[in-house]
């Protein structure tokens, strides 16, 4: 059975997924939406983020999108998620949601059940 | 860096800056370059223009070499796009070459030339006296036997593609099998099966007694088995994705069957699978023949859906189901009578506490449904289990097997201390060594508290032997 490239799912191309589950975003604003929701600890540079996107563009996790009609003039390309890329998502989430219980159940961890 | 964005240009800092930034690009493939090259520079011009102040400038100048450092190896041992290859030769001298078109489109002298050579090619065909022997539908004299069973399963199942081709033509042939070579084979195996299941009956009343269940000659022709299947699909599933799992980690293991029929398992490993389906303990025991060491050590990540329209499955039968579709087990079964412990009531009845039923799936979650959670001296500590898993779960460590013979039903929520076991399944490899359970109470001691007792007894109980198993 052939291994897939994004298996397992890298921490950068999961952020991506999370990143465009809000909304469609170009490049730029993926690595704002990225640096933002991980506050300030990751800057995706070019060849991470567009290295990723080309993977999940492969693998159809995410789609490219005509440009929203408020966007801005210049010429930039837009992805969205796809259904696979969101089941993606949910099953990391639950997979790390089931970690996290654990190391509460350990003590490891403090803090309300996910 | 210093000068407005839409100042002259030639002395600019951004435009120094950006310079630099293109000969950085120039460290990454051509490919990465060609596909996201201008993207790039156009996140750099972002980031220039929205971070000014200094402490900003000097972080993305770090943040640009650390990028390059991470992603120019990493773009390196990327493999390119199927078609994104390099011209294979180029010619120098007129003659012929071969390369790769990438996403260019053919050019239109390349369109026409293939036309009036596929229409050449088709008129001198059409005029050839030679015909095929496959166009006159002629049989071949070569003997062609039948694939069996098993080969016509594993078509489906096999990963490797060679396979499936030999395997396919080797199908396509058998429809030429010439009469009297038909029979030939035909009768050799009435022979074959007369000469080795003489006793099919003797053996139905063995595995299950005072059923009267017989074998019986058939005149007319059986049912073909059924040939429509596709990989990954069942009459009892629409879906079986069998995949090496994502995390090998044990305790990300978790497996789920909800009431929809839908089969999920993440890092599970195949022992687990058994253990499950044919209710005999994880654990090496004498009720289970020996087992690769894949089936302990490799774990998948499973998703199946049952079929709506089949007959509603248990989890042990989903189990079974996938074990037999993806995994190519073939189990054989023995009844056998042996010593085995009875799980029954103790004098002064059960103190179990009775755990809420309404939202109980198959769930091996620490907080789920029919599964205990780990820990040293395997304490009983689960949310929800009913009786046959107690005795299911207690079976990897005692010296018998164990049987429910409690009568009580529904669900309880169970938590005690560690006991002793009564017997050590060899230890995992790399293990930490062994372990001392003696200062921990035995098992006696723990279900006594819990109201209930071991009664050794005589029991007749399956014993399965592992006939095959294959990875998926």
């Amino acid at each position: 059975m052939p291994k897939r490239k994004l298996d397992p799912l890298p921490f950068t191309a999961f952020q991506i997924l999370l990143a465009l589950a809000g909304e469609d975003l170009h490049g730029y604003g993926i690595m704002r939406q990225v640096a933002e929701q991980t506050n300030g600890r990751i800057r995706l540079g070019p060849g991470t983020l567009y290295s990723s996107i080309q993977t999940l563009l492969e693998e159809k996790l995410i789609e490219e999108v005509s440009p929203r009609e408020d966007a801005e003039t210049e010429r930039r390309r837009y992805y969205r998620l796809t259904a696979a890329g969101r089941n993606l998502a949910i099953t990391e989430a639950n997979r790390l949601a089931d970690v996290l219980r654990l190391a509460r159940r350990r003590k490891i961890l403090r803090g309300a059940h996910v | 860096m210093f000068c407005a964005w839409h100042a002259e240009e030639k002395y600019c800092g951004v435009h120094m800056s950006e310079k630099l930034f293109r000969l950085l690009l120039h460290l990454y493939r051509s490919h990465f370059r060609d596909a996201s090259g201008d993207e790039a520079l156009q996140l750099f011009r972002d980031r220039v223009r929205d971070e000014k102040a200094p402490s900003a400038v000097l972080r993305l100048w770090f943040d640009l070499v650390c990028d390059v450092i991470v992603a120019v190896p990493f773009e390196y041992f990327r493999p390119k796009p199927a078609l994104d290859v390099e011209m294979l030769q180029r010619s120098s001298d007129g003659a012929p070459s071969l390369f790769v078109l990438g996403n260019a489109p053919p050019s239109t002298k390349a369109l026409l030339s293939g036309s009036v050579v596929s229409v050449l090619a088709l008129t001198v065909l059409s005029f050839s006296p030679v015909q095929t022997r496959s166009a006159r539908h002629e049989p071949s004299p070569q003997l062609k036997v039948p694939p069996s069973h098993s080969a016509w399963k594993r078509r489906d199942n096999s990963q490797q593609l060679g396979d499936k081709k030999t395997t396919e033509i080797t199908a396509t042939k058998t429809r030429t099998v010439a009469a009297a070579e038909r029979q030939r084979v035909i009768e050799a195996v009435a022979a074959n099966l007369k000469k080795h299941y003489s006793d099919f009956t003797k053996q139905i009343g063995d595995i299950a007694p005072g059923s009267n269940l017989k074998a019986a000659y058939r005149a007319e022709p059986l049912p073909l088995q059924p040939s429509a299947e596709t990989p990954g699909q069942t009459a009892a599933f629409t879906r079986i994705e069998v995949k090496p799992a994502r995390s090998t980690d044990p305790q990300s293991s978790r497996v789920r069957v909800l009431p929809n029929g839908y089969l999920t398992a993440t890092s599970v490993n195949v022992i687990m699978l058994i253990s499950e389906g044919y209710g005999v303990p994880a654990n090496p025991s004498g009720r289970l023949s020996t087992l690769p060491s894949w089936v302990y050590s490799e774990r998948y990540d499973i998703e199946a859906q049952a079929s709506p329209t089949a007959k509603r499955m248990g989890p042990s039968d989903m189990f079974r189901q996938v074990l037999a579709d993806r995994f190519q087990l073939v189990m054989r079964t023995e009844n056998k009578s042996m010593s085995a412990y009875a799980l029954v009531v103790a004098q002064g009845g059960s103190k179990l506490k009775q755990a809420p039923s309404s939202d109980c799936i198959f769930d091996t979650a620490p907080e789920g449904c029919h599964t205990f959670v780990i820990g040293f001296g395997h304490p009983l500590n689960a949310r929800a289990v009913d009786m046959d898993d107690l005795a299911h779960y207690i079976e990897n460590w005692t010296d018998l097997p164990v049987v429910n013979r409690t009568s009580l039903a529904g669900v309880f929520t169970v938590s005690t201390e560690g006991w002793r076991p009564m017997r050590l399944p060899p230890p995992p490899p790399n293990g930490a060594g062994n372990v001392d359970f003696t200062h921990l109470q035995t098992i006696d001691t723990v279900l006594g508290n819990l109201g209930l007792k071991l009664q050794k007894k005589a029991a007749t109980l399956p014993v399965y032997t592992v006939l095959e198993i294959q990875r998926p």
